[in-house]
């Protein structure tokens, strides 16, 4: 997820808890499940209680991500200010990084609407041939797009949760979970992330977090 | 009534209601080609420079938040949502695309989106920056980087414009 993180830059140090100094100044609250040879998609339910970032240079995700770090695809909602000066307010996004040139995209759309604070979402990335991945979400699971000339591969990640660029005084508000979270390997069959998932937020995070194998749960709680 | 009111009022009705109609036609396409249209930007159309103004700060914004404040050059030109992403992102597909009219801005310079990546990942960078912005509203749709170059040259899609770069 693109967009300024400059919030780190211009914010008061000591009193706060800050996201400066670490990953680009970008916290993340989420949880991982590493090691998933070719799989073939991920599924989740997005759960957020509030989601909200001031009309400044900042913003704040909940999402999912599947990919190895230099290739991925990831689906969410975002709130605050992109690169460009336009605000999103709750708006579902794509996103992906693609190998062979295709590099990084990132999409929106008018037509798909802000989610609702309150609501759980179902969100899913899956791999449907000819290296074509198609990416579902929005209020009624509808196909947000697809992410053309994107392999399979080995050493794939997993990762729901959040992501922000901005300190505990910004005006950020953020309590969300994600539910269910699994993934669908080669033979397609599905896999929660059950005890294998783990909380791997950075280390300059500031929200409370949880993550219970036992149904494959990852909550975080921020200012809200 | 003069004779070629009469005429025409001799005609049967359908037939008149389709010369008129032919004829808003004819007078709507020859002030199209003759880049007379100054409407905020239709495929093919001039788009008013008080746009290109706009259109201006907002790359600049752009580029700047990305890594570079000073592209080499910043074009934009008014086209369709499905060419944009076909030729300039190269090839992700989103539904409705082609029936959403954008301005296309494409930059060269040296871009890093940073934090843009997965946690652990790495930067996305790119000499060749993509933006769409729907055409009534300036929202954006779509954010793109790469180190290739659209796949044809902008001036397919119509009148391509320079914006300023601030060198």
């Amino acid at each position: 997820m693109l967009w300024a993180g400059l919030s780190g830059v211009f914010a008061p140090q000591g009193a706060f808890a800050s996201c400066s100094n670490a990953n680009n100044n970008h916290c993340y609250a989420q949880m991982e499940l590493d090691g998933i040879s070719n799989n073939t998609g991920i599924l989740n339910n997005l759960y957020i209680q509030c989601l909200y970032y001031p009309d400044t240079s900042a913003f704040d995700s909940n999402e999912m991500w599947d990919g190895n770090g230099t290739y991925w695809v990831e689906d969410g909602v975002t709130s605050g200010v992109d690169h460009y000066g336009n605000y999103h307010d709750k708006s579902w996004f794509w996103a992906d990084s693609r190998p062979n040139g295709g590099d990084y995209n990132e999409h929106y759309n008018s037509g798909w609407k802000q989610a609702v604070a309150g609501t759980s979402y179902l969100e899913e990335i899956l791999y449907v041939g000819n290296d074509d991945w198609k990416v579902y979400g929005a209020n009624s699971y509808i196909l947000l797009g697809t992410s053309t000339s994107q392999p399979p591969m080995s050493g794939r990640v997993m990762n729901a949760g959040s992501e922000y660029t901005a300190n505990s005084n910004s005006g950020i508000r953020d309590i969300g979970k994600s539910t269910g979270l699994e993934y669908r390997d080669s033979a397609q069959n599905w896999h929660f992330a059950g005890t294998g998932g783990f909380d791997a937020s950075s280390s300059n995070n500031y929200f409370t977090k949880n993550y219970d194998g036992s149904n494959s749960s990852f909550t975080w709680s921020g200012p809200c | 009534m003069s004779v070629s009111t009469w005429r025409i009022a001799r005609l049967p009705r359908r037939t008149v209601a389709y010369l008129a109609a032919t004829a808003a036609i004819c007078a709507i396409s020859l002030s199209m080609t003759a880049g007379l249209s100054t409407a905020s930007g239709k495929p093919g159309f001039t788009i008013r420079s008080a746009v290109l103004h706009r259109l201006s700060v907002m790359s600049l914004r752009g580029a700047r938040l990305s890594g570079d404040s000073r592209p080499r050059w910043i074009d934009v030109v008014a086209t369709n949502r499905a060419a944009a992403l076909a030729d300039a992102m190269h090839g992700d597909t989103v539904p409705g695309a082609a029936g959403q009219e954008v301005y296309l801005i494409v930059m060269r310079g040296d871009f890093t989106f940073a934090g843009a990546a997965p946690p652990h990942g790495r930067d996305p960078k790119g000499r060749y920056m993509s933006v769409t912005l729907d055409i009534k509203t300036l929202q954006t749709m779509d954010i793109g980087l790469s180190n290739r170059p659209p796949l044809v040259p902008l001036r397919r899609f119509g009148r391509v414009y320079r914006l300023r770069t601030g060198k």
